[in-house]
């Protein structure tokens, strides 16, 4: 009696599990709305928005800012992650049809490249990526990928423990910072890094990163970990981005950063994706984006792809998004990323 | 019952028939949950000409990988037995008055692993740990501008590492020896035997069970940790098969089969750990210690024991909270402390970043709902162990099955549940369901053994003198098994609460971008976003959980932790 009343507790406890397991929402999409007024409806009612982007949390904080501000019907909900943490991400959601993200954004010209030749990308319809600012032809690709923002790479230090900061990038290389005070970011599953080292391997001075890797730097997953131990005093200098070093600043950590005179840049592109359970509303994302209000937020101390938008592009310069090259995509290949990637590990880590 | 099923009837052949079939359906259903997604991912490996094999052993650091997983589970198995038998020697001889340091050594489990990793970062990473910081205050560390300590290499992570598994160990060492009747050690005395004679003949023998269940269960968490190399070890290059594992499902494409090739021999060993245990302990029912008069535990009046447990509670708790409590409260974390930067905004703020509600929703909604699965299931599958001899098969699949979970690490049913429920028939990715699925499985070897050990503990005599009383077994099984069985499946509960509500490597896998839980979202502000956020974070994991133990013990009465 004890044996039936226990098994058929527990048969009731699997199978209900396993029929609430099969009841998964689906979260398919539906089709994108006619004429531009009609897109603005229906993503009212879609209610919500997901980008998952590489940018600053600080930036994507600002988008969420601006974009409810300007549509207040629409909740924006942001995901920050490395190309290593999304891409997977992205992939399995096109594989399953199961769509979390609605809009996405990288700096992985080779993956960029890739998915052109798959049905990943939904095609862009806002006005404003028509505007003479934005310049379409040099912004967008395939009608699929746009134009979004860009950054350079320069040197970070903490002023409590280099006074007498960095001044071009040997000064990374001095004795007194060998011995894991120097932070790097590990370039697994992020092919931007990768193409980041080869490039400042020649310009930042002749075999710039195999005399890096002889310091003996300690090693992080993103340029963001890189701001936090910069500003905690854990490393002490990096080559690294400035936006993250500028958002400690304003925090009052004792940290600065410079651009070299020849800067490493890389620009972000984005795209709708084609699994987006919010289509219309991606559409609205991704036309604000490239609207001066969104570049204000999203290229917050980063370049911006529209001219004269205030608290963006580096001081001093009308550098613009446009300017700054997309990698090769034949250098970028999964397996020239691969081996680049085996090298650097030897050489960091091995 | 032998008489029954010598003589059988045909509605007792019926009835043993429609047992057969139930328990058949329970072992089915485990081994579709438990069994088939570590089998899917293991066969994926050997696909292509096992591609997967090539892709991972190939590769030219997987010597120095082997080579540190094994050290890693080795050396913090050692730290773990010789504390947590220790430790349970201790609180076995703590003076009345300070009884309440018995909760010590539980302690640590309340604390996510995340959390006390971080908060060890925060006390010593070489530049900014706060520990580091005052002993390079003392004369001969005053020269130094790092260090002395190195949190980020393989000793330290080691060192943690055992710390973490000391409690486990000792939960399996404290059950044993507070099982020890004081009858075995006035019959040993009485003998003639010393105390350390006792010890060594009377009390390490019986504790025999609970030191292989122990050790073999620390040497499987040692060999499938994650948590320490993932935070720490990326620093400083450290990689095992488990972390392998995660980059592997970070790469463009997912590399599945790889990432199966490095689970291997984790799958293998864990096969192995767990049937040597069987074949140790033999016979359960040697185990008994329920004697018929004079059952009460040992106890002791050693102020010794006291300063040990509390010096370990300050090690394994106080410390690390502390570490994460400063830098909760600080804008950055620096070295250089002051009470004018201390600050609450980090509160505010991690309430107000993406995510964080949502994801203590999805821990205690999704913990809540394994628990509840867990505690029949387990509860059915520990029957069928101890009571059913006679289904000889069945009894040994579920046996087996049911203890998979506690050989093979987390991470793997994490990339096994990815692998499974992003394709049809059931694509549970980004839902609640696929996370509440390996929970469950997770902690079915915890939910069966432990009401498999008081079944065993108590024995078939209460049974039989119910029986010989006059009672019913519908009866003797509502007003003696299960009253008796109370204490062990609250304790459960509370158990598989903390743990799951700490759970990270295998939510890390399943997870999506919006579907969270708290240790993953932790885990994303550590590699992405902030350290007072990521301490903020650490100590509303530590709340959460603590509200749950308190709940426990308001149901379950003080003792429930005691219970573990």
């Amino acid at each position: 009696m004890k044996t039936k009343r226990l098994a058929a507790l527990l048969a009731g406890g699997l199978f209900s599990v396993a029929a609430l397991a099969g009841c998964g929402s689906d979260s398919g999409g539906g089709e994108v709305a006619g004429s531009w007024d009609e897109i603005l409806k229906a993503a009212d009612k879609e209610g919500e928005v997901v980008i998952y982007g590489t940018v600053a949390p600080d930036n994507l904080e600002r988008l969420k800012k601006a974009f409810e501000k300007k549509y207040p019907e629409i909740k924006l909900t942001y995901v920050r992650g490395t190309d290593a943490d999304l891409l997977p991400k992205v992939e399995i959601e096109n594989q399953t049809g199961r769509g979390t993200a609605d809009v996405h954004m990288t700096t992985d010209a080779g993956w960029i490249d890739r998915s052109l030749d798959a049905d990943y990308s939904a095609k862009i319809v806002g006005p404003s990526f028509d505007n003479a600012d934005y310049d379409r032809e040099n912004s967008v690709i395939d009608d699929q990928w746009f134009l979004t923002s860009a950054t350079v790479f320069g040197m970070a230090w903490n002023t409590a423990k280099l006074p007498d900061g960095l001044k071009t990038p040997e000064d990374l290389l001095a004795s007194n910072l060998k011995g894991g005070k120097i932070g790097v970011t590990n370039p697994a599953g992020i092919p931007t890094y990768v193409d980041m080292y080869r490039k400042i391997n020649v310009d930042f001075g002749e075999n710039f990163v195999d005399r890096l890797a002889s310091s003996k730097p300690r090693v992080y997953d993103s340029a963001v970990a890189i701001g936090q131990a910069i500003a905690s005093g854990e490393i002490w200098a990096s080559p690294t981005i400035g936006t993250t070093i500028l958002t400690e600043k304003a925090n009052g950590a004792p940290v600065e950063f410079i651009v070299p005179e020849k800067p490493f840049g890389v620009p972000w592109y984005s795209h709708v994706l084609s699994s987006s359970p919010h289509p219309n509303a991606a559409q609205v994302l991704a036309d604000f984006l490239v609207t001066p209000e969104g570049q204000a937020a999203i290229s917050h101390d980063f370049i911006p792809c529209l001219p004269n938008v205030d608290g963006t592009g580096v001081a001093g310069s009308d550098l613009l998004a446009q300017d700054v090259p997309l990698g090769d995509p034949d250098e970028l290949s999964s397996d020239s990323v691969a081996s680049y990637q085996k090298e650097w590990e030897k050489l960091f880590l091995g | 019952m032998a008489m029954t099923r010598a003589v059988p009837r045909i509605g007792g052949d019926a009835k043993l028939w429609r047992t057969r079939a139930l328990y058949a359906a329970l072992v089915l259903g485990l081994g579709y949950l438990i069994v088939l997604p570590v089998w899917r991912l293991q066969s994926l490996a050997f696909d292509n000409g096992a591609a997967g094999y090539s892709a991972q052993f190939g590769r030219s650091d997987i010597g120095e990988t082997l080579r540190t997983t094994t050290v890693l589970a080795l050396s913090s198995l050692v730290i773990a037995m010789v504390l947590g038998t220790v430790l349970a020697f201790a609180t076995s001889r703590l003076p009345r008055r300070v009884g309440f340091l018995r909760i010590v050594p539980v302690l640590p489990i309340v604390m996510p692993s995340v959390a006390t990793v971080v908060g060890w970062a925060f006390l010593l990473s070489p530049g900014p740990g706060y520990l580091n910081a005052l002993m390079r205050q003392l004369p001969w560390w005053d020269h130094l501008d790092t260090g002395p300590v190195n949190v980020y290499s393989s000793t330290w992570i080691i060192i943690i590492t055992g710390f973490g598994l000391t409690s486990f160990v000792y939960l399996f060492v404290s059950a044993g020896m507070q099982n020890i009747g004081s009858e075995h050690l006035e019959a040993a005395q009485a003998s003639g035997s010393s105390q350390i004679g006792v010890f060594f003949k009377v009390v390490l023998p019986l504790l025999r069970p609970s030191l292989v269940y122990g050790g073999g269960v620390a040497l499987l968490l040692g060999l499938g940790q994650f948590t320490g190399p993932l935070l720490l070890g990326q620093n400083e290059g450290m990689k095992v098969l488990t972390t392998e594992m995660y980059r592997r499902t970070a790469e463009s494409p997912v590399n599945y089969a790889a990432a199966a090739a490095a689970a291997s021999p984790l799958v293998i060993l864990g096969l192995v750990v767990i049937l040597a245990q069987r074949l140790a302990l033999g016979n359960q029912a040697r185990f008994v210690t329920h004697g018929g008069k004079s059952f009460a535990p040992t106890g002791g009046r050693s102020y010794w024991a006291a300063f040990v447990v509390a010096l370990y509670g300050l090690f394994a708790l106080v410390l690390p909270l502390a570490g994460v409590v400063i830098v909760s409260l600080s804008p950055f974390w620096s070295e250089n402390l002051s009470w004018d930067f201390l600050t609450l905004d980090n509160y505010q703020k991690l309430f107000d970043t993406p995510g964080v509600v949502e994801s203590v929703t999805t821990s205690v909604v999704t913990s809540l709902a394994a628990v509840a699965v867990c505690v029949p299931v387990g509860l059915a599958t520990a029957t069928l162990v101890v009571r059913h001899r006679h289904l000889k098969l069945v009894r040994l699949l579920a046996d087996v099955i049911s203890a998979l979970p506690l050989g093979i690490p987390a991470v793997i049913f994490g990339v096994g549940f990815l692998l499974t429920y992003t394709q049809p028939p059931f694509i549970l990715y980004g839902t609640k369901w696929v996370i509440i699925l390996v929970y469950i499985v997770l902690m079915i070897p915890f939910a069966t053994r432990m009401q498999m050990t008081a079944l065993i503990s108590m024995g078939n005599t209460y049974d039989e003198a119910s029986a010989v009383s006059g009672a019913s077994p519908l009866t003797t099984s509502l007003r003696v098994t299960l009253p008796m069985l109370k204490p062990t499946v609250l304790s459960a509960v509370a158990l598989m609460f903390i743990l799951l509500t700490h759970e990270f490597a295998a939510s890390l896998m399943v997870r999506s971008a919006t579907t969270q839980v708290m240790g993953t979202l932790l885990y994303d502000q550590w590699s992405n976003g902030s350290y007072p956020l990521v301490a903020a974070m650490a100590i509303l994991m530590s709340a959460v959980t603590a509200a749950g133990v308190a709940v426990a013990m308001i149901i379950g009465g003080r003792n429930v932790l005691d219970n573990l």
